[in-house]
C-alpha cells in the first residue's frame, strides 16, 4: 500500500514522465474510485435516452452500478442500483421503462427517485422500519445541452463551473441546432484488458497514434489513392484543455467528414449547407474550421467523442487492468434519415469493436497494461514530454490552456494534473476550481 | 421397389440440405484462412450482412432488431471489401501475427425461400479467436440468411447475425461470422 506523498512523485510534469504503476497499481485504483469517481462529476446518459417519464438506463459511475430515471415530476434522477435491505441488485436491464424498481429477494420496491416505497409482507415491517430513512443513494444530478451528468459528492462545484472553458468546444457538437442532439437507440459495449486511462488519455490528446496505428485504416479508406509516409504537420492544429478536459484536432473542417464518406459526398455536402446556420450559433471558427476537422476529445475523467464521427462513449473501471467501453452514436434531432444511416454506419465501420480504426486501439492498450506485470518492466517510467510546457491560456481565439500544433503530450499531462488534483485532495476545497 | 412421391421429396431436401452444408463448410474455411478472395465469390452483389448490439432487457420491453439501433454490422458488398482492405494494407501491425479462427457451422434448417431461386437458412455458429500467447475469445451466434441458388453453388444474399452476447468480451470484432 503506498500514500499520497508517494502518488504526488509519479507524475513529473516539468519534463513530462510518468510513472507506470498508476495503470497497474491496486491501491491506486482503489484511490480512484474513491478520491475521483465517488467525487468528479461523470457523465451517465443522454436526455433521449430516458425522454419519458419511467425510462431508465442502468450505467455505471466508477464501479457504483446507478439507474438513470425520468420521475413523473419530470427530473432525471441517479441512484445506487443496489436494495437497501440485503444489497442486491433491484434492476437487471440496461435499458427500458419501469414504474418502480422491486427487488428479487424480498420484493423491496423503490420508486423511481429512489424512495423506498413498500415490500412484500409490509404489515411484518409495522414499527421496525421507517422507509423515508431507507431509500437509495441519490446522486447530484445536472445536464449540459442534452448530456446528463451525475456526482455522489454534495461539495462538488456546479456541473458549469467542473466543465468551465470547455463548454465552448462542447457546444460545437451539442449546439449546432436549435432542436439539439438525441442518441440512437442502444450501445454497443466492449471488454478490454487494460487500464481505463488508456482510453480517456488516447482520446484526450494522441494525435501522433493517428498516422501509425491506424495505418492500416487509413489506408483502408483511402481507396487506393496514396497515403503519405510521414503526415504533414499543420501548425494550425492544436491541443485545448481546460479543467482537466481536452481537444485535439485541426481547422480544415472537412479530414473528418471526408474520412467517413467512403467517396460519397453526400456528408460533406449536407454539412456544407447547414454551416450557415451552424455559423450562426456557433461562429465562423467553430462553424465552418473546427467542425468536421479530425478531431478527438475527453471529458475528465473518462467520457470521450469523436466529432463528425459522433460516437460517445465512456470507459467504464473494472479494477486497475480492465474496463467496459459503452458507445453510442449522437446525431442532431434534425438530421434527415439519409444522413442518420450515414453517420450511424460511419460509426460501425470506423469507430466500434469492429471497426477498422478501433480494432486497433485495443491491442495496444491491453499491452501496454499487461507488459507492467513485469517488476522491472514496471520501474521504468514513461515518456510524456512531447512539447511539455507549450500551452498557453491567453489564445485570441480559443478558450482554454492551447497548444500548436496538436502534436504534443500537452493535454495528455494536462489530464494527469487534474487526476492528481483528484487523487491528492481531501475534499473538493482542495481542488483547483480552474486548471 | 420403386420410390415414392414422397421419398423423391426427401432425397431433394437431403440433396439440398447437403449443398447447403458443404457451402458453409467452404465458407467456414475461407474466413479459417482469411481468404476473402474466395469469400467475396461467395456473396451476393447486393448483399446485405446485418449485425444487430444486443442489450438486456425485461421480457416486456423486448421489440425486434432495428438497422437502425446500434450495430456491429450493417454491410454491403464495398464496405465488407473496405473492412478487408484494412487487413490487406500491409500495415495492420495488430493482425501480425495472425489471429487463429476456426468457424463451426451447426443446427443447419434449410427451406424454400421466399423468392424463386432462393432458400432460406438458419444456423448457428461458433467463432472461436485464439492470439498471441494466451489470448482466446468464443463467440456464438444465429445466423439467419437467404442463399440464392446459382449454377453450381449458393450466394448469400442476405445474413443477420444475432450474437448470444450483450458486452463483448474482447477488445475487439475482428472477424466475420
Amino acid at each position: 500500500m503506498g500514500n499520497i506523498e508517494e502518488l504526488k512523485g509519479m507524475i513529473d510534469f516539468k519534463n513530462g514522465h510518468i510513472d507506470r504503476r498508476i495503470f497497474w497499481e491496486d491501491w491506486i485504483y482503489q484511490l480512484e474510485l474513491e478520491k475521483l469517481f465517488a467525487k468528479s462529476w461523470l457523465f451517465v446518459a443522454h436526455e433521449s435516452q430516458v425522454k419519458n417519464t419511467g425510462d431508465f438506463i442502468t450505467t455505471y459511475m466508477g464501479q457504483d452500478n446507478v439507474i438513470v430515471t425520468r420521475h413523473k415530476d419530470g427530473a432525471i434522477h441517479v441512484f445506487t442500483n443496489s436494495c437497501t435491505h440485503r444489497g442486491n441488485r433491484i434492476c437487471f436491464a440496461d435499458r427500458g421503462k419501469a414504474r418502480q424498481f422491486t427487488c428479487n429477494y424480498h420484493g423491496w420496491a423503490f420508486g423511481t427517485n429512489g424512495d423506498l416505497l413498500g415490500m412484500h409482507e409490509e404489515e411484518h415491517y409495522k414499527g421496525h422500519i421507517d422507509k423515508s430513512k431507507n431509500g437509495l443513494q441519490n446522486a447530484r444530478v445536472e445536464t449540459y445541452k442534452g448530456l446528463v451528468f451525475a456526482c455522489f459528492d454534495d461539495e462538488a462545484p456546479r456541473l458549469e463551473e467542473f466543465l468551465g472553458d470547455f463548454r465552448w468546444y462542447l457546444d460545437i457538437i451539442l449546439d449546432q441546432t436549435e432542436e439539439g442532439t438525441e442518441f440512437l437507440g442502444g450501445s454497443i459495449r466492449n471488454m478490454y484488458n487494460a487500464n481505463w486511462k488508456f482510453g480517456a488519455e488516447n482520446f484526450i490528446g494522441d494525435s501522433l497514434h493517428v498516422g501509425w496505428t491506424h495505418a492500416s485504416g487509413a489506408k483502408a479508406v483511402s481507396m487506393g489513392h496514396e497515403v503519405p509516409e510521414y503526415m504533414p504537420v499543420d501548425p494550425s492544429s492544436f491541443h485545448a484543455n481546460a479543467n482537466g478536459h481536452g481537444w485535439e484536432g485541426g481547422i480544415d473542417g472537412v479530414g473528418t467528414l471526408e474520412l467517413i464518406s467512403s467517396g460519397n459526398p453526400r456528408l460533406v455536402e449536407y454539412y456544407e449547407e447547414q454551416r450557415q446556420s451552424m455559423a450562426k450559433r456557433l461562429g465562423d471558427l467553430r462553424a465552418r474550421k473546427i467542425y468536421g476537422s479530425v478531431i478527438s476529445a475527453t471529458v475528465f475523467p473518462n467520457f470521450s467523442f469523436l466529432p463528425g464521427i459522433n460516437t460517445m462513449r465512456t470507459w467504464l473501471p473494472k479494477g486497475p487492468r480492465q474496463f467496459e467501453l459503452r458507445a453510442w452514436t449522437m446525431v442532431n434531432k434534425n438530421m434527415p434519415d439519409d444522413i442518420r444511416e450515414i453517420v450511424q454506419n460511419a460509426c460501425a465501420m470506423t469507430f466500434s469493436p469492429s471497426g477498422i480504426f478501433e480494432m486497433d486501439d485495443g491491442e495496444n492498450w491491453e499491452n501496454s497494461t499487461i507488459a507492467n506485470e513485469g517488476f522491472v518492466t514496471r520501474k521504468q517510467n514513461l515518456h510524456y514530454g512531447l512539447r511539455v510546457g507549450t500551452s498557453r491560456r491567453d489564445d485570441p481565439e480559443l478558450p482554454g490552456n492551447i497548444s500548436r500544433p496538436m502534436y504534443s503530450d500537452v493535454n495528455q499531462l494536462a489530464f494527469y494534473q487534474r487526476w492528481i488534483d483528484f487523487l491528492t485532495a481531501e475534499s473538493w476545497d482542495d481542488i483547483p476550481k480552474v486548471r | 421397389m420403386t420410390t415414392t412421391n414422397t421419398q423423391q421429396t426427401d432425397i431433394e431436401n437431403m440433396l439440398l440440405w447437403h449443398q447447403v452444408n458443404q457451402f458453409y463448410n467452404q465458407e467456414a474455411r475461407a474466413l479459417d484462412e482469411e481468404d476473402y478472395a474466395t469469400w467475396f465469390t461467395m456473396l451476393a452483389d447486393d448483399i446485405h450482412y446485418w449485425m444487430p448490439s444486443r442489450e438486456s432487457l425485461f421480457r416486456k420491453d423486448e421489440t425486434s432488431d432495428e438497422t437502425g439501433n446500434m450495430n456491429h454490422y450493417n454491410e454491403s458488398l464495398p464496405s465488407l471489401q473496405l473492412r478487408v482492405a484494412r487487413l490487406h494494407s500491409g500495415a495492420a501491425w495488430a493482425e501480425d501475427p495472425r489471429t487463429r479462427y476456426r468457424h463451426l457451422v451447426t443446427n443447419l434448417e434449410v427451406e424454400l425461400g421466399d423468392n424463386e431461386g432462393e432458400v432460406k437458412v438458419r444456423s448457428n455458429t461458433l467463432v472461436y479467436r485464439n492470439r498471441l500467447e494466451r489470448e482466446e475469445y468464443w463467440l456464438l451466434a444465429k445466423r439467419e440468411d437467404v442463399l440464392r441458388i446459382t449454377d453450381n453453388s449458393f450466394k448469400v444474399a442476405k445474413r443477420k447475425i444475432t450474437p448470444d452476447f450483450s458486452s463483448l468480451l474482447s477488445k475487439n470484432l475482428n472477424v466475420f461470422l
